[in-house]
């Protein structure tokens, strides 16, 4: 049992600011992701929430009392590394017990206990190796026995996968997922990798220069990114982003315009700076998918394929109007890595007919049309209704 | 030009080798030749002992209770070990793992000391150990002749050295491993003890040795610091200065005990050396 409630909390160093005022409320038995790029925050906020570090304000609860001045050991935790940090001079068996021996349990509840890890961990056999005799993941398993075998209040995983093969890492993602939900403890697991985020959590707290972007499930991470960052973070291969204004109920961008007159957007009024934010599966070749909501086509040209099997990706060079481009964008929304028309990224099925030079029309998902405010990064809107008249959009 | 290097090299090993064995087993040599010989037959001596007489190694242990000098400087040489063990670990963690203001400065501070020669500060013990020195009217322990005006000095005089040592193994051992003793329930010295020494070991034990070593060597702080007695904490060195009387010196017993004070010392060092060299080594190569 435990939940674990983060206030205003702040880490700074000198004249680093690393965590910025967090607010998070992490509920019992829930399975939540820290995700973001390197040096955004998420393991010093980890590393808080285990007493490693010491926040410089706010305060920490954990089951409903104040940990902020404990030291590691009162707190309930149970902790899983990055680099596994198995003590190299102990075996399995010690390492597993390490908590319960300091504990000074006695060796028959040990015994049990060990044993039971083992059980779940597949680890049975392997008690009496050293860790240097592991494999990788045999390794990554001690470490998690060693966690769950004092049944803590709360795991924290600080990227436990990072350090193993692409292969051995769906497997222990798996595995981690049903040992969470077998043992129902609360979880904050941190990953740079947003598809970890998405398979595994049940919420996804993202964190950008050590503020909190957004703290939702990931499949509203995905459809409704609370700003331009979260969009860009979350989904592979990233987000297009392109610039454009709104005004007299159109969208208007450097490479094509969008009639919005039927979305409530419209309502929003006039924006010299909007950005908005098309998934390159929302791209498609015009007249190939059927639906009706696909915006009218337009013109561009494929400049490089590449295919990676199940699908193909497929970047897009399109006819462009520099003086388009809205000016005065603020830092928040530079910083993203905004591509432009000049480089639009389409996904399409592996066996479509397609190739490098080639002149091809393409068109939107008008659903799936994100809108951001360029100044504030922010979401304005998210999907166009299927515009009841498509044909009012201009090329 | 040297026509054969080979050959050259190979002489010039044997010479160099031969010259540090002479003069390193020479003086074992020459006190067991004076060991072997008779007390009244010690002039002139030769390369060879003048008359065999054994009986010598006997004999030091019935004209002096020799054994409990010399299990004093082996119990003074353990306290010393241990003293440093603990203040050079905790003082070898702090430096070693943590960044504080004043770091740098303390650390110059422990080396500068080091740097004086330890007669300087003899005086200044000694009048404190003999209860001379007074604070706001409270005089200090008469530790004279007991096993702390020893251990003390010579733990603090080998400290520096083990500090430096401890500090850069220690700074060695992954922050993970650390974090993850914490987190599992010890506390940071906790952690220092069951995770980061067993880890240095290595280390440690050259450490360990080495004082071990220095302590029980030791001549000054040995001989001044107590009276003499075997069961006033006495070490091997008044041992052997009981073989000699205002009219007579036992050259032989002298040269005979010290043979015997001797055999620990080379247990030790050929039951650590393989420790010892790797502690040396890694810890020069420091990654």
């Amino acid at each position: 049992m435990g939940n674990v409630q983060l206030t205003n909390v702040t880490k700074r160093y000198s004249d680093l600011l690393a965590v910025d005022g967090m607010d998070l409320d992490v509920k019992d038995g829930e399975f939540m992701t820290f995700v973001g790029p390197s040096g955004c925050g998420k393991s010093t906020t980890l590393e808080m929430v285990a007493g490693l570090t010491k926040p410089s304000n706010g305060t920490i609860e954990i089951d409903g009392s104040d940990v902020t001045d404990l030291p590691p050991k009162d707190r309930g935790i149970a902790m899983v590394f990055q680099n596994i940090a198995l003590f190299p001079h102990m075996d399995v068996y010690d390492n597993i017990s390490y908590g319960l021996n300091v504990r000074n349990v006695d060796k028959e509840t040990k015994d049990e206990q060990v044993d039971r890890a083992a059980e779940i961990l597949q680890l049975d056999g392997m008690l009496e190796r050293m860790p240097s005799e592991l494999s990788g993941g045999q390794r990554q398993r001690v470490g998690i026995g060693r966690a769950i075998v004092r049944n803590p209040a709360v795991f924290l995983m600080d990227e436990p996968l990072a350090n193993l093969d692409a292969k051995l890492r769906m497997h222990m993602r798996t595995e981690l997922q049903r040992i969470q939900r077998d043992l129902d403890v609360t979880t904050i697991y941190v990953t740079h990798d947003q598809e970890e985020a998405m398979t595994m959590s049940d919420r996804i707290a993202v964190i950008n220069d050590g503020e909190l972007q957004q703290v939702a499930p990931p499949l509203d991470c995905y459809n409704k990114p609370a700003n331009v960052f979260v969009a860009g973070f979350i989904g592979s291969p990233s987000m297009n982003f392109i610039n454009g204004t709104i005004s007299d109920g159109a969208f208007t961008t450097e490479a094509f315009d969008l009639d919005i007159s039927s979305s409530s957007i419209r309502t929003m009024g006039d924006n010299d700076a909007v950005i908005v934010g098309i998934r390159p599966e929302d791209v498609a070749l015009a007249g190939t998918t059927g639906k009706p909501t696909m915006s009218r086509p337009i013109t561009a040209t494929v400049d490089v394929l590449e295919p990676i099997g199940e699908q193909i990706l497929v970047y897009l060079r399109t006819e462009h109007d520099d003086s388009k481009v809205p000016t005065g964008l603020s830092d928040a929304t530079e910083a993203v890595n905004r591509t432009t028309a000049d480089e639009l990224l389409m996904s399409v099925a592996p066996d479509s007919d397609i190739t490098e030079e080639q002149e091809v029309d393409i068109a939107f998902d008008r659903r799936n049309l994100h809108f951001f405010d360029a100044v504030s990064g922010d979401a304005i809107h998210h999907g166009l209704a299927p515009a009841g008249d498509t044909t009012a959009e201009t090329g | 030009m040297i026509q054969r290097p080979q050959s050259v090299y190979r002489i010039l090993f044997y010479v160099a080798t031969g010259f540090f064995l002479v003069i390193a087993l020479f003086p074992i040599y020459w006190l067991t030749i004076l060991a072997l010989t008779p007390s009244e037959q010690i002039t002139n001596l030769g390369l060879l002992p003048n008359g065999f007489n054994p009986g010598a190694f006997i004999r030091v242990f019935e004209l002096v209770p020799f054994h409990l000098y010399m299990l004093n400087s082996i119990l003074l040489a353990t306290m010393a070990t241990i003293i440093v063990l603990l203040v050079g670990s905790l003082a070898g963690y702090a430096f070693g793992r943590f960044d504080f203001p004043g770091r740098t400065v303390i650390l110059l501070g422990v080396l500068v000391i080091s740097y004086f020669p330890s007669v300087t500060f003899f005086i200044p013990l000694f009048q404190l150990f003999t209860g001379n020195v007074s604070v706001l009217g409270v005089s200090s322990p008469e530790l004279f002749n007991t096993a702390g005006a020893v251990s003390l000095p010579l733990s603090a005089l080998t400290l520096p050295l083990a500090i430096y040592f401890l500090a850069t193994f220690y700074r060695q051992i992954p922050d993970g491993l650390e974090d993850a003793a914490r987190v599992e329930g010890s506390t940071r010295i906790g952690a220092l003890f069951k995770v980061i020494m067993p880890l240095s070991a290595p280390g440690v034990a050259t450490i360990a040795v080495v004082t071990f070593i220095i302590t029980y060597n030791e001549f000054f702080f040995s001989y001044l610091m107590v009276e003499g007695m075997a069961n006033q904490w006495a070490p091997i060195v008044h041992g052997l200065f009981r073989f000699q009387n205002a009219r007579h010196v036992f050259y032989n017993l002298i040269a005979a005990a010290s043979i015997i004070g001797v055999i620990p010392m080379a247990i030790l060092v050929a039951v650590a050396q393989n420790k010892i060299v790797s502690g040396l080594t890694s810890g020069a190569l420091k990654e």
